[in-house]
């Protein structure tokens, strides 16, 4: 989606990494679970975490943190958003799942530059909370060519 | 002569059943087998006129049984013993050879007319 | 009215015709006298310009009748069959298939184009030019019967016919089942299957088959029987099934009957029987297609099924800690029933090889024309089963091989006279089962491979170094030719171009769990023999444990096992090797190649076989055979090729399947 063109109020899923909050557009959101079990496939990409399996189905794991290019310490307890994206499920773990925002346009600000992540889309201002907004399909298309 | 019977079923009780209704109309049992493996070496052994299968059995089902006996014996006349809703069992003995079928639970009328059509 | 709905079922017969019409116009081109032939395409071209007509594809219907009457005059013993005549009808078969690709993709029959077909009817000569007229031009009344109520009455009532000419008897059959009977269907499908086993054919049944099968009738079911038997011996087939109340039974009749009987009254027995057993054959295959199934929901089932598998596993886990006695029966019955129910599930995926197979001597028989060589094309074993998606997956690479063998293997005519062979060259397709595996065999008695030529080859394009050449076994001398950038062929030819991608075949194969090895003798033949697993989805694998993790191999791949001390093994040149009743094995330590972490000092060693040759693998723990469940990890893990997919096991955690030929080749190259 484009969010510059956006003229109408949209919700978003944020999630927090420490202290640092993050939002990601809901409709590809299929699922929050906790994180249980992830089988780590060796030789795969980094960013990859493993597989997990999900209703039994064998549904590939990735750490966010490696598209936020953080180095935040792994906590114990943590949930794992699962997205739809091209019919195809996959994983993301997060420190934690916040909430649902429904953001108005004029919060949303594209202009701010965020240098991290080419996948940083802009910022949410919700208030005093500021809420980076992630471009996940963008993430995975890159990635899915990349390989 | 009365004709020979081969009974198959794992299930005990069945067997007696079918046993009482067989021999009361004037059939002779000549074995019993309680899977389809006892099932192959039975018939082997005793050629009987017929044979009542049951379908689901531990070890061996009657319908690899069924193909196996067919295989040795293209006469062998056999009847399948079905359960309800085995519809699609059924059909595959019957390509395998099988020439009747029967309902649980027997009804003494069906069991006797199938036997007496089979071993015509 | 709304057509819509009768398309699927529309396309999907008219697909089966049109290879009909492949098949008997194949026949009649080998055998021009041939009147079974003639008849079994006029059939099919009637049935298709019916059922085009019905659907409003008028433009399709029109090259039916075209073709239809271009071959009218050879029926009525007129006009003799000519090479052209067939090339003609073979140009409107093609015409046909693309416009019932067109109308699968949701387009209509409007690009049909009927010129080409009209031009060459024109130029065919006196004969047909009668029948060039016709075209575009379909009667009215010849179309009006089609439209009507009772066109299957109509198409019955023609087949009876010509059964009747043929010396054959038709009857109607009415079976009435007990009141009371129960497990209807089955217990029609024993009449069905009586009247079939004993040279009867059926043409006609109300309610339909598909009806019978879904219990949809009440106590009665009407039939036409077509068979050589008399109409006693019908009776009491039938009267000795148990549950059938009464059969009645009487001749059935057309008006024409007693005319056409007496125009040819008598035709040989044998030829009655030919006729009979050809039509069984169809019957058949019509039967095992009366149900058809979307694959994507036989899918669906076979991963409920995989579910359930696991579900049941893991009951069975937790249920065993408590030792509960009443319990176990149920278990074990619970155990049965998946089983049945798996082997079910499994058995419906399956499909005849032919549905692979028939298109080959169209394919065939076009390439010998174009290349000017004479070829005896045999198929074996079309009645072998594989699963749907093995199946979808060999048709490209069959065709690969077969016009290899054709193009590059068998010799022009003059060739083979000179080499004192058989002026026609032969190539037999054949499939078969053994074990759990299905073996393909495209073999031809053409020049074969040289192996010197191989090698000199292989070292040309850097395949192989000179050291190597000279240790290489026969085998793996014509494993060669699978190497991408291979190939003999001097020149790119039309057929097969130039690198004639063995490589693709291979790859696809290997995808496919599957191996490809080719054996050759210079001068007398190629066979090229692929071994594929009878299904994808479910595999007999050997779990391992290295590190914390459970991995699976699949059994197929399995030599043997055996526990190891470290002192076991030797390095010989910066390889890690064991020794094994006195041959060296190299071992790759799965603890290290997947970073396992710690490693202790307890191992055991999985001897795989890869390209006749064997290869260890170190792991910590054996723990036992399983039969799982294969699922694809996705197009994320694409490049990650030492597995071919995951496993879900009994307690919910994942397994990794191994895929060792790429393992082997990557953990060496390293």
């Amino acid at each position: 989606m484009n969010l510059g063109e956006l003229s109408k109020s949209f919700e978003v899923l944020g999630f927090k990494f420490g202290e640092h909050e993050y939002a990601i557009e809901i409709s590809i959101v299929e699922m929050i679970v906790e994180e249980s079990q992830i089988t780590p496939v060796p030789n795969s990409k980094r960013f990859i975490k493993g597989v997990m399996n999900l209703r039994g189905r064998i549904v590939p794991v990735i750490d966010m943190r490696s598209i936020l290019n953080i180095d935040y310490e792994e906590k114990v307890a943590s949930n794992v958003i699962v997205a739809r994206i091209e019919d195809t499920e996959i994983g993301f773990v997060v420190d934690k799942v916040t909430e649902v925002l429904l953001v108005d346009p004029t919060e949303m600000d594209t202009t701010m530059k965020v240098e991290e992540s080419k996948y940083f889309k802009g910022v949410v201002k919700k208030g005093e909370r500021l809420l980076v907004f992630i471009d996940i399909p963008k993430f995975i298309e890159d990635k899915v060519n990349e390989i | 002569m009365a004709k020979r019977i081969l009974i198959v079923d794992d299930a005990a009780f069945m067997r007696m059943l079918l046993k009482d209704i067989v021999t009361k109309a004037g059939y002779e049992v000549v074995g019993e087998a309680a899977n389809g493996n006892e099932a192959i070496e039975r018939y082997k052994e005793l050629k009987p006129d017929v044979v009542t299968m049951d379908i689901t059995m531990p070890e061996m089902s009657g319908i690899e049984a069924t193909k196996e006996i067919m295989r040795s014996d293209p006469k062998a006349n056999i009847i399948m013993c079905s359960a309800m809703g085995q519809q699609m069992m059924v059909v595959e003995a019957i390509q395998a050879g099988a020439k009747d079928f029967i309902v649980k639970p027997f009804q003494q009328g069906r069991v006797v007319e199938a036997l007496s059509k089979v071993s015509k | 009215m709304d057509m819509s709905q009768y398309l699927g079922v529309f396309v999907e017969e008219a697909k089966e015709n049109i290879q009909g019409l492949n098949e008997s116009v194949l026949e009649l081109e080998s055998n021009p006298e041939s009147g079974d032939a003639i008849n079994e395409i006029f059939r099919l071209m009637h049935t298709l310009k019916g059922s085009s007509a019905t659907m409003g594809f008028m433009k399709m219907s029109k090259m039916c009748h075209a073709l239809e009457s271009l071959l009218d005059s050879a029926r009525s013993g007129k006009a003799k069959v000519t090479e052209n005549m067939i090339d003609i009808i073979f140009l409107g078969i093609d015409k046909l298939t693309e416009v019932v690709s067109d109308i699968e993709n949701g387009e209509d029959d409007s690009k049909l184009d009927l010129d080409d077909v009209e031009r060459a009817m024109s130029n065919q000569g006196k004969g047909a030019e009668k029948a060039s007229k016709k075209i575009g031009e379909v009667e009215k009344s010849d179309t009006q019967t089609e439209f009507g109520d009772d066109i299957v009455e109509e198409a019955v009532k023609d087949v009876a016919k010509k059964a009747i000419e043929d010396g054959l008897s038709v009857y109607m059959v009415r079976v009435e089942l007990a009141k009371d009977s129960v497990m209807k269907s089955a217990r029609m499908y024993i009449v069905f299957h009586r009247i079939e086993e004993n040279d009867g054919q059926i043409v006609y049944s109300e309610p339909p088959t598909e009806e019978i099968e879904k219990e949809n009738f009440e106590t009665t079911v009407e039939l036409v029987v077509i068979t050589s038997m008399k109409m006693e011996k019908l009776q009491d087939l039938i009267s000795n099934i148990s549950e059938i109340d009464k059969v009645i039974i009487k001749p059935f009749e057309t008006k024409e009957n007693e005319v056409k009987a007496e125009k040819k009254p008598e035709t040989h027995e044998k030829e009655k029987e030919n006729q009979i057993k050809k039509d069984n054959k169809k019957r058949r295959v019509k039967l095992t297609q009366s149900v058809r199934v979307d694959v994507e929901k036989l899918d669906v089932l076979m991963n409920l099924m995989a579910e359930l598998v696991i579900s049941r596993s893991r009951i069975e886990e937790t249920l065993k800690k408590y030792k509960i006695k009443e319990v176990d029966e149920s278990l074990s019955q619970l155990g049965r029933i998946t089983l049945d129910l798996q082997s079910i599930v499994m058995k419906i995926r399956m499909i005849p090889i032919s549905f692979v197979f028939d298109r080959f001597p169209r394919m065939v028989r076009d390439l010998s024309k174009k290349l000017n060589k004479k070829i005896d094309f045999i198929v074996q074993g079309e009645d072998t089963e594989l699963d749907r998606t093995v199946a979808d997956e060999i048709g490209e690479p069959l065709v690969h091989m077969i016009r290899n063998s054709i193009d590059h293997g068998i010799e022009t005519e003059k060739e083979r006279i000179g080499a004192g062979k058989a002026p026609t060259g032969k190539v037999i397709l054949s499939a078969r089962q053994e074990g759990d595996s299905v073996v393909i065999e495209v073999n031809d008695d053409g020049r074969g491979f040289d192996k010197e030529k191989i090698i000199k080859k292989a070292l040309e394009s850097g395949i192989i170094q000179e050291y190597e050449a000279s240790a290489m076994s026969n085998e793996e001398i014509f494993s060669l030719t699978f190497e991408p950038g291979f190939s003999t062929s001097k020149k790119p030819t039309e057929v097969s171009g130039r690198g004639v991608g063995m490589d693709v075949v291979k790859k696809t194969i290997e995808s496919l769990n599957g191996n490809v090895y080719l054996e050759s003798v210079a001068g007398k033949g190629t066979k090229v023999i692929i071994r594929l697993p009878l299904t994808l989805s479910i595999i007999q694998a050997l779990l391992v444990e290295v590190g914390s993790l459970v991995y699976a191999v699949p059994i197929s791949a399995v030599d043997s096992t055996l526990a190891i001390k470290e002192n076991n093994i030797k390095d010989v040149e910066g390889q890690k090797t064991v020794l094994l009743r006195g041959e060296i094995v190299p071992v790759i330590d799965l603890r290290l190649h997947f970073d396992a972490g710690a490693i202790s000092e307890k191992m055991d060693l999985v001897v795989t076989r890869y390209k006749d040759r064997k290869y260890g693998f170190i792991v910590d723990k054996l723990l036992g055979q399983q039969d799982i469940v294969i699922k694809a990890l996705g197009k994320l893990f694409k490049d990650v090729k030492e597995f071919s997919g995951g496993a879900i096991l009994g307690n919910g955690s994942i397994a990794l399947i191994i895929d060792v030929p790429s393992l082997v080749q990557k953990a060496l190259s390293r």
